[in-house]
């Protein structure tokens, strides 16, 4: 199902204001990316209806569910600590909405069985809830909530409470899960790389404020905002006035050193201040014939087994980059590049 | 929330209604009554009321002071050491807790009256013929009973909080070369001084507001209390306006401790946070010379909490005429439940304690749901609600007579009944409902929400099998305190109808006593059994 949420806000005094515009195609994995208390799980709870926007609309399938209690919205969600029903067996969970729906008792035991094979728990029905592994717990909430088919999914912040090794087991679950059922999923979370790694699209948020929407690959090398930029991923910054814009422009730094960068927008011109960004793995080791050329000395080095980071001082202050295998650079002078396309503008 | 209130503030009304209704308006009365010229002049210029109010704060401050004074080593015992039979013994402390006072009343008349099992023992042993020990009808009898009570309320307070302090303190004390007295003073006292202040200012109010032991072991005018004395003002006499003058000041003295027991609790709070837990050391490892006393305050305080429940038991399978040792086993007086005499009180209490139960219950979980809901306003419905802790039963029902006579018609008196039980337990079965009501996780509901269930069904499959823990407790506490309750039921009972402690407290009077131990007796079980059922429950502090 498609979703469309068209001018919600709703204020929270001495808090923060939040204001949301968003599409959603149908079978969509979105994710809501940001730090705690940015919004996104409260524009997720407008979304499943338990809190209700001060203006705006919800429009679900083309269909104007804004006024809708929760229970008619045909929107399941999983909780971060999975409200897993504790006076019922697990079995009794996953039937919870069907049996809210009335469906016929032979069908409930048929989806029941089939779900608990899909989240890979066969035989669990009759166990009791406390005696399951967080693990355990996390694919039945999961199990429970698709099991009525639900017209959208919502996850909020799912594996924030599993360890690393739980984590990646209930992420391959949960695109499993999406996978085939392609249900339209709202996952929300404040971890970059969870959200890189499992959604279509991804919405960073914050203060209340959707910063920008894209694909995971858009968010990190192509960021539409400064703020994004910095949020996602590790980040190099440097200030500087532009000095020249043609298809290229040029910009030059405070200590005289001038960066070429692709023209996207033409909308610079000479005098201009600005912010060029980059990603660290942009930068690469120059042979003396490139743009860019930027001369330091590598002051720090943390080994993360496929790469290094290494932590370069350069006349315009500190920055970082990747040293990948076979590793070449070492804790000495050395002359980086970074090419014109990988460059992002943004004026101040 | 997506969820609307004004339902539930509908259905709140309901408990907020009919607390003004047979709390408030009654209450109100009395105090209208009692604090007018007439009724003030009639208490304080009365050298008798003078005496009785006096006698009353007098027998409170000794029992509460004997209480704490013997109750001390036995806190200090349980927290620091370890001892075949702790457990048993940490178990039976807790059984006065739910004691109906008429069933202590009558163990302390067959041990220590005059022809009770001391002094026949004493006879036999000394061949005197008079009884030794003349206890009965006076202070001391008044003081056994109410240190019977308290001594164990006074240790089950004070224990656990001074079990909880960090052994690291008093590790942290020694290396900067404190000794024992030094570290008493610096860090025992101060941890558990809430403790001792709170469970002193309690038992004082229950000793000051005391009603069937002064009644039955009192004996007469001389020993008299506040309480006492507004019964037979109310029942015996027309001097109502002395009476509700005397439930006034009783009750603003009730307040005042009522008051010092809340401040201390939250002062007690502030250390929670730090709680840690001492080493506890086997009693046996210690020398002789400091087990031997260890053990004998153990033995000690075993007899004296044991010995009135194991007598009424003891009593209610023996006799041929004269009590306690000398007579056979028989089952005469539990036969006797098939005489109308017997069973009907035991029919009535069951009725009048199930209805206290379902209005009880059904109350509470009304108000723990808008307490849930309406957190802002949970304190001040609390107070509303909590109020009747500092209104004795007695009060009450002189409330009801007062207002009945006003009003000019009689509702029916187990209607009345029903009532003052349901407001003595109420803030105890909300606390219970409210603990519960107050885990149930919003995301479940939540959940089921978004799984289209509609607000009964939740109510039915989600909420309710939450709490029912808290529901059960509440219920069998309700249950053992109504079944228990005689001063309600003595001042408001209707005419023939008797419930099972009114029944024990007309049998005792009657000297049948080998009845009363029978009843007493089952008493005792229903009691016991639901403070079990209460504990295997748990959580619930009552």
């Amino acid at each position: 199902m498609k979703l469309k949420l068209e001018n919600i806000k709703i204020s929270y005094p001495g808090k923060f204001t939040l204001n949301a515009d968003l599409e959603l195609k149908q079978g969509e994995f979105h994710t809501f990316l940001g730090p705690s208390g940015c919004g996104k799980t409260t524009l997720l709870r407008i979304i499943a209806g338990f809190n209700t926007p001060d203006s705006g609309r919800i429009y679900l399938d083309g269909k104007d569910i804004t006024d809708l209690p929760p229970e008619k919205r045909s929107i399941s969600i999983v909780f971060q600590d999975y409200a897993l029903f504790p006076n019922m067996n697990v079995e009794k969970n996953i039937a919870y909405g069907p049996e809210t729906q009335h469906w016929p008792k032979d069908k409930i035991k048929t989806r029941t069985k089939e779900l608990l094979e899909a989240v890979e728990l066969p035989g669990y029905e009759k166990r009791k809830i406390e005696t399951l592994s967080g693990g355990e717990k996390q694919r039945i909430a999961l199990a429970r909530a698709i099991a009525v088919n639900p017209a959208l999914l919502l996850l909020d912040e799912p594996l924030s409470a599993a360890d690393e090794k739980l984590k990646a087991s209930l992420k391959a679950q949960i695109v499993e899960t999406h996978r085939k059922n392609k249900l339209t999923t709202i996952y929300v979370t404040h971890d970059q790389e969870e959200a890189m790694t499992i959604s279509d699209r991804i919405s960073v948020f914050r203060r209340g404020n959707i910063e920008c929407t894209g694909t995971p690959q858009e968010i990190y090398f192509k960021p539409k905002t400064l703020y994004t930029a910095k949020f996602v991923g590790q980040s190099n910054i440097i200030e500087g006035t532009v000095s020249s814009a043609g298809d290229l422009v040029e910009v030059r730094c405070t200590q005289g050193q001038i960066f070429k960068v692709q023209n996207r927008s033409y909308k610079y011109s000479a005098g201009d201040r600005v912010t060029l960004f980059f990603r660290p793995e942009c930068c690469t080791a120059a042979n003396g014939t490139e743009d860019n050329i930027i001369k330091g000395r590598i002051v720090d080095r943390i080994f993360y087994g496929r790469f290094y980071t290494c932590t370069v001082q350069t006349p315009m202050g500190l920055l970082t980059v990747y040293d990948t295998y076979p590793f070449h650079m070492d804790m000495a002078e050395c002359s980086l590049t970074v090419s014109p396309d990988d460059i992002i503008l943004f004026s101040e | 929330m997506k969820e609307t209130r004004l339902p539930l503030l509908f259905l709140f009304l309901i408990p907020f209604l009919l607390l003004i209704l047979f709390f408030y308006v009654p209450v109100i009365t009395v105090f209208m009554t009692g604090f007018s010229k007439e009724g003030l002049v009639s208490v304080l210029g009365d050298s008798y009321c003078r005496k009785i109010c006096l006698f009353s704060l007098e027998q409170g401050a000794l029992s509460t002071f004997l209480s704490a004074a013997i109750g001390f080593p036995g806190a200090y015992i349980l927290a620091k050491y370890t001892f075949r039979g702790k457990g048993f013994l940490k178990a039976l402390i807790t059984v006065p807790f739910v004691l109906p006072p008429i069933a202590a009343v009558l163990g302390i008349v067959l041990l220590i009256g005059n022809n009770g099992i001391i002094n026949r023992a004493l006879m036999a042993l000394t061949g005197a013929a008079e009884p030794p020990l003349k206890v009965l009808y006076s202070l001391k009898a008044i003081l056994i009973a109410h240190t019977f009570y308290n001594i164990p309320l006074f240790i089950r307070f004070v224990y656990p909080v001074w079990e909880k302090i960090p052994k690291s303190l008093y590790e942290a004390g020694r290396s900067l070369g404190a000794g024992k007295v030094r570290l008493f003073y610096t860090v025992t006292l101060p941890w558990i001084t809430s403790a001792v202040v709170a469970s002193c200012a309690l038992i004082f109010v229950e000793c000051f507001m005391s009603f069937s032991i002064v009644l039955v072991l009192g004996g007469g005018p001389q020993y008299s209390t506040m309480e006492v004395e507004i019964y037979k003002l109310a029942r015996t006499t027309s001097h109502i306006a002395k009476a509700c003058a005397l439930g006034g000041l009783e009750t603003l003295f009730a307040l005042v401790f009522i008051s010092i027991y809340t401040a201390a609790g939250h002062r007690e709070q502030r250390y929670s946070g730090s709680a840690g837990r001492n080493e506890e050391v086997p009693l046996k490892s210690l020398s002789m010379a400091h087990s031997i006393p260890a053990l004998l305050y153990v033995l000690f305080l075993l007899l004296y909490v044991a010995l009135p429940m194991v007598t009424i038991a003891f009593n209610s399978f023996t006799g041929n005429g004269r009590w306690g040792l000398s007579g056979g086993f028989t089952l005469n007086w539990y036969t006797s439940f098939a005489q109308p005499v017997m069973y009907r009180p035991v029919l009535n209490t069951v009725f009048i304690a199930v209805s206290t139960v379902i209005c009880a219950v059904l109350l509470s979980l009304v108000i723990a749901a808008v307490i849930s809901r309406w957190p802002k306003g949970s304190f001040l419905v609390q107070i509303f609600f909590f109020a009747s802790l500092a209104i004795s039963s007695i009060l009450l029902g002189l409330g009801y007579l007062l207002t009945i006579s006003k009003l000019g018609f009689r509702p029916n008196g187990k209607i009345l009944l029903v009532a003052v039980h349901t407001a003595a337990v109420l803030p105890f079965t909300i606390k219970a409902v409210s603990l519960f009501y107050s885990r149930i996780n919003r995301r479940c509901i939540e959940c089921a929400q978004s799984l289209g269930a509609r607000p009964l069904r939740i109510l039915w499959t989600v909420k309710l099998p939450m709490i029912k823990n808290g529901i059960f407790t509440a219920g069998i506490f309700a249950f053992a305190v109504s079944a228990g309750e005689v001063n309600g039921a003595l001042m408001l009972s209707p005419e023939g109808f008797t419930t099972m402690p009114v029944a024990i407290y007309r049998l005792i009077g009657a000297y049948r006593f080998y009845q009363a131990c029978a009843m007493g007796t089952v008493l005792l079980l229903i009691c016991i059994a639901a403070f079990y059922a209460i504990d295997r429950l748990g959580e619930v502090s009552l």
